[in-house]
């Protein structure tokens, strides 16, 4: 997990971002658990990493939030800001470039 | 699933008691918790079991990167700013008082600055510093300036003052001693009449005598000095109007 936070720490928004896209609105516990179920628990998103990333985000005007009554509390959603869209995109495509690219050296390096 | 008031309380609780107190944050890390204590009861985990142990975790979760982080960031900012309003009104009280205080010096230390003849009339006929005294016929530091005029040329007071000194020696002849403030005195002397009296206070621009040659003088002109402390200063280099 702490080798992972280190990795994480770059690529964090653009992880929660491809989320988003992917999903539609989301709250922040199950953008953790998806993480966590998709990398068969190998990521795991802390509370601590996750909503300073979505508020920071929020702020930007990348993604935009909206709140519902779940199960008789408040919950918060949040969802792509859908004039931000293109420039999701672009941050997705360069990280997942940049992941090639990492793969290439690694392997070429092992 | 819905939980028990106690639990969302012990949960608020327990967050507050990390120092989280954003009352959005709190609603929505309360949710989060319950969340999870939702997916341990739905993964047949005892409900209190689950209860227990995320009331364990948030108690154990060090939140400091967190929204302590925030805070030390809007501390730091809170600072700053209280800082730069301090800094600002210091300059701005520096820079308000400080005219007034010069203000207060100028007025308190002016200068007579004014020509000692009426409608500026007078040449001048010997300037302040070494001269050649023409009755002692030797080099001697000349203490004020003279200034040829007719006899009976109104003299006048160079600046605001108030009467020091009025009388007569054998040197001076008739003179008048002005004093204008703790710093500047002026001295009119050879004069051929004076109309003022010791404590007048005078306005600058007042008759105060007329031109003679009373004393040791070969001519009818005004020896005029102007005493700054106890120095004898050139009156030229004051005179402004």
């Amino acid at each position: 997990m702490d080798s992972n936070k280190k990795f994480l720490n770059g690529t964090l928004n653009t992880i929660v971002l491809a989320l988003l896209r992917e999903n539609g609105k989301m709250y922040g516990y199950e953008i953790c658990q998806l993480t966590k179920d998709k990398t068969n628990e190998k990521i795991l998103l802390t509370e601590g990493a996750i909503y300073p990333t979505l508020h920071r985000l929020e702020k930007e005007g990348m993604i935009t939030s909206s709140k519902e009554k779940v199960n008789g509390r408040i919950r918060k959603y949040y969802a792509i800001n859908k004039s931000s869209l293109q420039e999701v995109d672009s941050q997705i495509n360069l990280l997942s470039q940049f992941t090639a690219h990492l793969r290439t050296l690694l392997n070429l390096s092992a | 699933m819905i939980h028990d008031q106690q639990t969302i309380d012990r949960i608020r609780e327990l967050l507050e008691l990390s120092q989280i107190r954003d009352k959005d944050i709190l609603e929505e890390m309360t949710d989060h918790y319950l969340s999870e204590i939702e997916r341990q009861v739905a993964a047949q985990t005892n409900h209190q079991v689950a209860i227990r142990s995320t009331f364990q975790h948030i108690a154990s979760f060090d939140y400091s990167t967190m929204y302590t982080q925030q805070d030390k960031n809007n501390r730091f900012v809170i600072l700053i700013l209280a800082l730069a309003i301090l800094f600002s009104t210091y300059i701005w009280r520096q820079h308000s008082t400080l005219p007034i205080q010069n203000q207060t010096e100028k007025i308190e230390h002016e200068w007579p600055d004014g020509w000692p003849l009426i409608e500026s009339s007078g040449t001048i006929a010997a300037q302040f510093g070494n001269m050649n005294h023409p009755i002692l016929n030797r080099e001697r530091h000349h203490k004020g300036i003279d200034i040829k005029a007719q006899k009976g040329t109104a003299v006048i007071a160079t600046g605001d003052a108030v009467v020091q000194e009025v009388g007569y020696t054998e040197a001076y002849g008739y003179y008048i001693i002005l004093q204008h403030n703790d710093r500047y005195t002026t001295r009119y002397c050879h004069l051929s009449a004076v109309e003022v009296l010791q404590d007048d206070q005078v306005n600058k621009g007042v008759t105060i005598g007329a031109v003679g040659s009373s004393g040791r003088a070969t001519s009818p002109h005004l020896h005029y000095e102007i005493i700054d402390g106890e120095a004898v200063i050139d009156p030229l280099e004051c005179i402004r109007a």
